[in-house]
């Protein structure tokens, strides 16, 4: 067996990763962009947005194009009421960003508890039987599922990056993230705006965590490694930049899977991590100037 | 500030209120013996905890029957498959409810566990791998299936239907050594790999090709249901149509065969330790909706229980007449069949099933 | 009251963790979250050494404290490189790296697996197998950690660190070399993990990769800023309340199957509350 044959998969292999990392660090980069606090939490939307879907499509038997949009609204939702609700509090009595870290390990701990109740901690899978037919490209084999999930991946970025640049929205964003203080004076109803962040952000988080569900399958606690992993790409990238978060995760998908083909699996997360430090030590602005 | 400090002291009130009057009703401890089970119930082997819970709950019932309410409790404390956790649990159940055995599912809970149950002289019953976990315990009761007799008969079938080279994937602590010493009576050891560390996000795509280019032949999946529909389906989306050779419980649950489709997983083998289907209707019965992938723990958690307890009566809970109670146990309990203890050691017989042109039927050589 | 005598032995092993990542984050305002890290180094020190080489328990604590000395200090020598949130990120980084190495070196740490069998501390001919005896050890152990942190806390050492802490700029210009400040508390502070981690080896006589993840540095974390940074009853608090509060919902009545779930959520929800009611922690004056 010619090892010459692995490499087109893994390439495959790796720009399926890289798209769902691009969704969670998109989602990623736009919460912390803004807050500039790591919000422990938003690894739990992921999972909402994967266990709605499992609710609507699986359970009530909805149909797949009604149950998706409904598991992102969903995993937005949430996200938007969990700001509401803690977030907003505790930034309005200025609270640090630790002490908001605590709260948003509150909230994963919750959430990912009353996941568990409702569905127990088996791991579900999404896709119906075996529905995937896989399709060769290149020499390699990836399944409808997996396009389906790169498509979504440049798409949710070519929007966001549109939004960004061309809309006002995407320029109040911007400017709360640069020095929330001063867009408050300048008028800026930063709490409003937050609140969208957070509904927006939560839900690509939610896209990601169905898309994932329909690939490998989903389980209470999966959020919390996948929230890593976005929060590297989003860091190597640069913050705040939205195609830094693109390239971001595409390198660390291509690292990890690359690498790991000759080193052990579990070495996958020391990798991560490792890349993340070599990049905050020489570029730590990332790839990609804000 | 004031008023903050008052409200502050009338929610302290009430929730010790709360606990005070739930407390009674959650740990009553009048019966005549107890068992203290420590179980994952949340963590990351909570998939594994919550069926043998239910097996637990089932075993109770099936006690009070036999036995009569208030003989025998059983008292489950989450472990959070955590080994300090575990120990917390432990010496709730040890000091405040007056256990008189202690029942332990998991690797890590069961080593940190055991020196507790060792110095408060009670009775130990753990559920776990291997023996290397617990050492220095000789009194101790050990409730596992081990893998050596499974892997060899696998690897008598690779030889025997000319597959050269096999890669085990192996996510159960410690096991899969015995696993691979067992298969080298067949197969060369340059012809096996062993893979062990697996993704923990269950993305097992590099891997798998790992053992594409190693060109194995078939796959042994010493792994969970939860991992191993995920790279089973990996797999087949990879093109690669390896067969897997597994416990019924473990990478070919009727789950998975029935999601990956019969007809993919030609030439599959697995090896099954008969639940008694009479403990599948009473277990279905009470638990209607739970996945067939439930039964195996449920069964050996059932039998473990129900094992302990009557042991632990006809003894009136003495630890050394407890511990040779279970030397000479063949009896099941009716979960596993032909389980008993020997040696304290849990043992089954096991019926091997092929998957052959999409049907599932008995194999021996 | 074994059990409580358990319970008061976690609290006075997390309260020395508290103590020693207060002094990094408390006091010198640098976001560590790699606490775990050392805590590890220490457990597998002692743990290596106890049951491969019969080494006094005592001396593991020495040799615990020298591997994470010099662990921290090329650790603290990389992150000192990163300023604000990249810090934190950086120790995220960190911990999973000892983690993994934990996790993978099988030969040296068992792998997850684990090493069990580690014996109780012996003095001379004075075993601690009993666990009272052990309470008294690590009330002892703690008692003089909490007299290094009170004297670094009351020295111009530490008044320097509050001066980097407040504004780092500004008191560099004034010729203090911050680096060697910032290098010495982040040792110091992996040291002291590092004896709270021989402490939980002996005492649980097993450890595995498990006990040292980030969730765990997060815990601690947590810990300091609940019970309330920069202030040395703060860590005790607040290992009292997150050792405690589990252990107290054991108690609370919920339906039994899902019971330990809804625990879980319980947990989460305090969690919540008491950010929201006192975000400076419980006995902080100082706001981060």
């Amino acid at each position: 067996m010619n090892s010459m044959d692995i490499v087109p998969q893994l390439i495959l292999n790796s720009i399926i990763a890289g798209a769902i990392y691009t969704m969670i660090a998109l989602g990623f980069n736009l919460i912390y962009g803004t807050t500039k606090f790591f919000d422990l939490g938003y690894g739990s939307f992921i999972a909402i947005g994967g266990y709605s879907v499992l609710f609507f499509y699986r359970t009530l038997g909805f149909n797949l194009y009604i149950s998706i949009p409904l598991g992102i609204f969903i995993a937005g939702l949430v996200g938007f009421v969990v700001y509401r609700l803690i977030y907003s509090t505790l930034r309005s009595r200025k609270s640090s960003n630790m002490v908001l870290l605590v709260a948003s390990l509150g909230v994963l701990t919750t959430i990912q508890a009353i996941i568990a109740i409702f569905f127990t901690s088996q791991f579900h899978v999404l896709s119906l039987k075996n529905s995937s037919n896989p399709i060769s490209i290149f020499g390699g084999v990836i399944t409808q599922t997996q396009l389906v999930t790169f498509i979504l991946g440049i798409a949710v970025m070519v929007l966001i990056a549109t939004v960004f640049r061309c809309s006002l929205f995407g320029k109040t964003i911007k400017a709360i993230g640069d020095d929330e203080e001063v867009s408050r004076i300048v008028g800026i109803n930063t709490n409003n705006i937050i609140g969208w962040v957070f509904f927006i952000g939560s839900a690509i988080g939610g896209l990601a965590g169905i898309l994932i569900g329909f690939d490998t399958g989903v389980e209470p606690m999966m959020g919390l490694s996948f929230l890593l992993k976005g929060m590297v790409a989003s860091i190597i990238g640069g913050i705040g930049n939205v195609y830094g978060s693109v390239l971001g995760a595409f390198l660390l998908a291509f690292i990890e899977n690359f690498g790991i083909w000759k080193i052990s699996g579990e070495w996958k997360d020391a990798v991560a991590f490792s890349v993340l430090i070599v990049f905050l030590l020489f570029r730590p602005q990332g790839v990609l100037k804000r | 500030m004031r008023n903050k400090k008052i409200i502050l002291v009338g929610v302290l009130i009430v929730l010790v209120v709360i606990v005070l009057i739930t407390a009674k009703n959650n740990n009553q401890t009048n019966t005549s013996y107890n068992i203290g089970a420590v179980i994952p119930l949340t963590g990351t082997a909570a998939y594994w905890g919550e069926p043998v819970q239910r097996g637990i709950l089932l075993a109770q019932e099936t006690i009070d029957k036999k036995f009569g309410n208030g003989t025998l409790k059983i008292l489950i404390e989450d472990g959070k498959s955590d080994p300090k956790e575990s120990v917390s649990a432990a010496q709730k159940l040890l000091s405040i409810n007056k256990a008189d055995a202690i029942y332990v599912e998991l690797s890590g809970p069961s080593s940190s566990v055991a020196p507790v149950v060792k110095n408060a002289e009670k009775i130990y019953y753990y559920g776990a791998f291997n023996d290397k976990v617990v050492s220095n315990f000789d009194n101790a009761i050990k409730g596992f299936l081990s893998y050596t007799g499974p892997c060899e008969f696998f690897g008598k079938y690779l030889k025997s239907s000319g597959i050269s080279k096999v890669a085990i994937l192996n996510q159960f602590p410690d096991t899969a050594p015995s696993c691979a010493v067992a298969l080298e009576k067949y197969i060369p050891h340059e012809n096996i790999l062993l893979l062990e560390n697996l993704p923990k996000d269950n993305d097992f795509r590099s891997i798998l090709l790992q053992i594409k280019s190693f060109g194995a032949g078939a796959i042994i999946g010493m792994t969970y249901e939860g991992p191993s529909l995920a790279w089973i389906k990996q797999m087949k989306d990879l093109g690669m149509n390896l067969p897997v050779l597994s416990g019924h419980d473990d990478a070919l649950t009727q789950n998975i065969i029935d999601t990956i489709g019969i007809n993919n997983l030609e030439g599959s083998l697995y090896f099954d330790a008969r639940v008694n289907p009479d403990f599948v209707n009473f277990y279905k019965e009470k638990y209607p909706d739970s996945p067939s992938s439930d039964l195996i723990p449920a069964g050996y958690a059932y039998e473990g229980i129900v094992n302990l307890a009557e042991a632990i009566i006809s003894c009136k809970s003495n630890v050394s007449c407890t511990v040779k109670s279970f030397n000479n146990r063949t009896s099941d309990a009716g979960a596993i069949i032909g389980a008993g203890f020997k040696n304290r050691v849990l043992t089954s017989s096991l019926d091997y099933y092929l998957i052959k042109s999409g049907t599932t039927t008995l194999f021996n050589f | 009251m074994e059990y409580l005598i358990h319970l008061l032995i976690l609290i006075s092993i997390y309260a020395i963790l508290g103590l020693s990542l207060d002094l990094v984050v408390g006091l010198t305002g640098l976001l560590s979250v790699t606490q775990a890290a050392f805590y590890g180094i220490g457990a597998y020190t002692t743990a290596i050494l106890l049951t491969n080489l019969n080494i006094n328990f005592f001396l593991s604590i020495i040799f615990g404290m020298i591997i994470a000395g010099v662990s921290g200090l090329v650790i603290g020598l990389v992150l000192s490189k990163f300023k604000g949130d990249y810090y934190a990120l950086g120790s995220f980084g960190f911990n999973v790296i000892v983690y993994t190495i934990l996790l993978n070196w099988q030969s040296l740490t068992g792998g997850p697996l684990g090493i069990p069998g580690i014996s109780r501390p012996n003095l001379f001919t004075f075993s601690f197998s009993n666990n009272l005896s052990f309470l008294i050890l690590s009330i002892v152990i703690f008692l003089i950690i909490f007299g290094i942190y009170y004297f670094i806390s009351k020295s111009s050492f530490g008044r320097v660190l509050r001066a980097i802490r407040e504004d780092e700029e500004v008191i560099s210009v004034f010729g203090y070399h911050t680096l060697w400040f910032k290098m010495s508390i982040f040792v110091i502070g992996a040291m002291l993990a590092s004896v709270a981690g021989s402490l939980f080896a002996s005492y649980i006589t097993f450890v595995d990769p498990s006990s040292f993840t980030l969730t765990e540095s997060i815990f601690v974390l947590s810990i300091i800023i609940l019970g309330g940074l920069a202030n040395r009853r703060g860590a005790i608090i607040g290992a009292v309340c997150l050792v405690l509060l589990p252990e107290i919902l054991r108690f609370v009545g919920f339906p039994s199957e899902i019971a330990a779930q809804i625990r879980q959520a319980a947990y989460g929800l305090i969690l919540i509350l008491l950010m929201l009611y006192r975000p400076q922690g419980l006995v902080g004056e100082y706001k981060f």
